[in-house]
């Protein structure tokens, strides 16, 4: 069930009106309708997996009373690795197993051993890296104790399981989820209203923004060998909106139907392509991942307390895992170490803590040098995405060595303009620039349209909540549904 | 909660009512399905000739030119198994049927739908049919069933630069549509150029299962009209030589086979190939498989003479 699909329509509203008026607002029923309701959301899926996602509730769930009831250190650290490792252990199965079978089969044929392993062919669980992140920051909480046990299975259930996280995140952690689940809440209409602007916004990013780029960056990238410089900087330019309106879009989705049943959720983006340095991007991008990177890897490794040579090393060591989490291929690993890299010269220059303020605040416009900054961190993301859109790693290279390609050649620049208004004409430029003034204009609230016409009367802006639906109205109808990138990881 | 439901609501009138607007419009705009589903409904007591069959018939044959009371319920993408659903729910009410024209292309015995085909649902709102699941959502919404498509119809609807379709009161397109076959300027050399691109993977699929299936449905047809003393007639359309060069050989050789084996245990029925008659050249078709207006015009009169002589007979 995709939040951009009319089953989700449906489902939305019948648990939103069974949660507020069939519950008699009790916490219990509420929490009991909500983890019934976001089983069967998974269970739409492939209901096979909702055992898995049983499994691994039921594990931690277990293994974290016995961690808080264990009576030495000992015993808690036996509990502790239990569900790590099953935890890992599920992962490493349905995500990576082939693709280190495959890649130890590749490296001795290098060695000149010709070697057949078995591999093993199942589809990836959806949301596995997501909910087993969950379980696993909660577990480590508890081991660390920061949290108590929770002795509720249906709250614990629900922190794992609530649909809007569960299957693209964002990750959540119990020391901030698990209170509002055990907290009454009440509707507050304002807050129902913020719900819907940024499910709305959502909708908008991922139908028309990303779906529609995902159209063209599919046909560059799949024929990139036969392309111009041009068209591949195009192709990358495309995937670059694709996965941010992508993966944001669904973030706030996902934010916007938390806040319709009373919770908030963690923020998961803060217009990263406005950043003036890769820091400042990996603070904004994927927030919840790169926090608990930063939490449950970079600081246990030491973080920057060690020197030079440690900040290096945990760098390297949080992005390359970051780029592999993302999933099993090369492509990946590559575009973490190439963030790694970036990141490099501000690490070592003790600069990655410049840019901690929103840029431009209070102005309309950015300086001629944070205008620079811009540009240089948009480009090099750009760059990033192409190892991640890439089928191989001989794809990415020979992308990225095609770029400069008849870089002189006029023609191909009118061709790739052409392209680019081809089509659905001058529509998808015009929303394209659209939504990077939203997105520049609202860049100081959580989403680009929360406080949009606030000034305004009601009827201007419904008038303006009224375009964005047509227009997501309009292409929707265009067929151009594409599943959540973020899905697959 | 309740200004929130109330404002919530009140938001979405405007939206429930271009929804509604939406539907009315796929319901009543002429599209083929419902001309010709109105046709038939207003003149069961007089239709003489039904024609069955895929975009091939539909495309081909103009009931305006046939001296009979026609209906083409040929459609595009209509299979066997919807032939049969229309046949066997109109053909027992047509009193006066005299003869039913079915076809029978190369490809028509292995083409099967299967339920993702957005046109489903239109034969159940228009024909009542429905030999395919449909979902709760098509039956209350034919919008629904292909957004996209109903979204471009009503953009052209009201572009000025678009060909408007131009149907008959039979349900046939009179205008014709740049295809093919004139964006190339009727050049049979860069047509055969082009080709493989464009008829990679059309018509090539094979299955034995349709072939079955197919085969069980079209002989419970025949065998009706054998029975209730309906002639038969079935056609194999022209087609241009790209695509007959594009067929799969034992396709072919399935088809022949089942023909040859129809003919000889009935030698009363009437079977004519037109597939590659030389009498159609590259002027009378819109693209590959489909004849253009001029062409249907040619095929129809032909077919008009054969109808003659079948029902004198």
């Amino acid at each position: 069930m995709l939040f951009n699909s009319l089953s989700f329509a449906i489902f939305l509203p019948i648990v939103f009106l069974l949660y507020w008026f069939a519950t008699g607002k009790n916490l219990k029923a509420q929490n009991i309708l909500l983890m019934v309701a976001s089983y069967f959301f998974y269970a739409c899926w492939d209901y096979r997996f909702m055992f898995l996602l049983m499994f691994s509730t039921l594990l931690d769930y277990f293994t974290g009373l016995q961690m808080e009831a264990a009576a030495d250190k000992k015993r808690k650290k036996f509990w502790f690795w239990l569900s790590v490792i099953i935890n890992l252990g599920f992962l490493g199965v349905f995500k990576y197993y082939n693709f280190f079978i495959e890649s130890f089969a590749d490296g001795l044929s290098m060695l000149g051993i010709q070697a057949h392993f078995p591999t093993i062919n199942v589809i990836l669980p959806v949301g596995i890296s997501f909910y087993t992140f969950h379980g696993l920051s909660y577990v480590i909480d508890i081991y660390n104790d920061k949290i108590k046990a929770e002795k509720n299975f249906v709250d614990y259930a629900l922190f794992v399981s609530f649909f809007p996280l569960l299957v693209a995140g964002p990750i959540e952690r119990a020391t901030h989820l698990l209170p509002q689940i055990k907290k009454q809440r009440s509707f507050d209409y304002s807050k129902g209203i913020d719900g819907l602007r940024q499910i709305l916004w959502g909708l908008f990013k991922k139908i028309v923004i990303a779906d529609s780029c995902a159209q063209f960056a599919n046909i560059i990238f799949n024929d990139s060998a036969n392309q111009s410089g041009a068209m591949l900087v195009l192709g990358a330019l495309f995937f670059t909106f694709q996965i941010y309106c992508d993966f944001s879009g669904y973030s706030d989705i996902a934010l916007g139907t938390a806040r319709l049943f009373g919770v908030e959720l963690l923020r998961n983006f803060a217009f990263p392509y406005f950043s003036r340095d890769i820091a400042e991007f990996w603070r904004r991008w994927h927030i919840s991942l790169s926090s608990w990177f930063r939490d449950y890897l970079y600081i246990p490794l030491g973080g920057s307390k060690g020197g030079t040579w440690m900040k290096v090393r945990n760098t390297f060591i949080i992005f390359l895992v970051s780029g592999f989490w993302h999933g099993a291929n090369w492509t990946f690993i590559a575009w973490g170490l190439l963030n790694a890299i970036y990141i490099m010269p501000s690490i070592l220059l003790s600069t990655n803590r410049n840019n901690l303020d929103i840029v431009a605040q209070g102005k309309i416009l950015p300086t001629a040098k944070e205008l620079i900054q811009m540009f240089l961190t948009f480009s090099a993301t750009v760059l990033a995405w192409i190892f991640f859109r890439a089928e191989s790693l001989t794809h990415a290279f020979q992308y990225v060595g095609d770029l400069f390609k008849g870089l002189f050649d006029k023609a191909a620049y009118s061709t790739a303009w052409q392209y680019f208004r081809s089509d659905i004409g001058w529509v998808l430029p015009v929303l394209l620039l659209f939504f990077m003034i939203t997105e520049w204009m609202g860049r100081e609230n959580k989403y680009a349209i929360e406080k949009w016409g606030f000034r305004f009367s009601r009827p201007v802006r419904w008038a303006f909540y009224y375009s964005i639906v047509l227009i997501i109205f309009y292409f929707a109808g265009l067929g151009n549904e594409q599943e959540f990138i973020y899905f697959q990881f | 909660m309740k200004k929130f439901l109330k404002n919530f609501l009140i938001f979405c009138i405007p939206f429930a009512l271009l929804l509604v607007a939406l539907e009315l419009y796929v319901l009543y705009y002429p599209s083929t399905f419902n001309k010709k589903a109105h046709y038939l409904h207003d003149n069961k007591e007089n239709i003489e000739l039904v024609v069955l069959g895929s975009s091939h018939n539909q495309n081909a044959i103009n009931p305006q030119w046939i001296h009979l009371n026609t209906a083409n319920l040929a459609n595009a993408s209509q299979d066997i198994q919807l032939d049969a659903a229309l046949f066997f729910k109109y053909v027992p009410q047509l009193k006066k049927l005299k003869l039913v024209i079915f076809e029978l292309d190369y490809f028509t015995l292995e083409e099967k739908n299967d339920t993702t085909n957005f046109r489903l649902p239109w034969y159940k709102r228009f024909f009542n049919i429905e030999p395919y699941p449909i979902s709760i959502l098509h039956r209350i919404s034919l919008y629904s069933s292909q957004p996209s498509f109903f979204n471009k119809l009503l953009i052209d609807a009201v572009n000025p630069k678009k060909t408007k379709y131009q149907l008959n009161k039979f349900g046939f397109i009179t205008n014709d549509f740049p295809g093919v076959m004139e964006d190339l300027k009727y050049d049979s050399t860069a047509l055969a150029v082009t080709a493989t691109e464009r008829l990679n993977n059309k018509h090539i699929d094979t299955s034995v299962y349709n072939l079955n299936f197919n085969k069980t449905k079209l002989n419970a047809m025949l065998s009706y009209c054998v029975a209730n003393n309906i002639k038969i007639l079935i056609l194999s359309s022209p087609m241009y030589s790209t695509y007959i060069k594009n067929e799969v050989k034992l396709k072919k050789e399935w088809n022949k086979i089942y023909i040859d084996s129809l003919i000889k245990a009935n030698p009363a029925f009437n079977y004519y190939n037109y597939e590659s008659d030389s009498r159609f050249t590259v002027r009378d078709f819109k693209n590959d498989d489909h004849l253009n207006s001029n062409g249907a015009k040619k095929y129809t009169l032909i077919i008009d003479s054969l109808v003659k002589t079948i029902v004198k007979n």
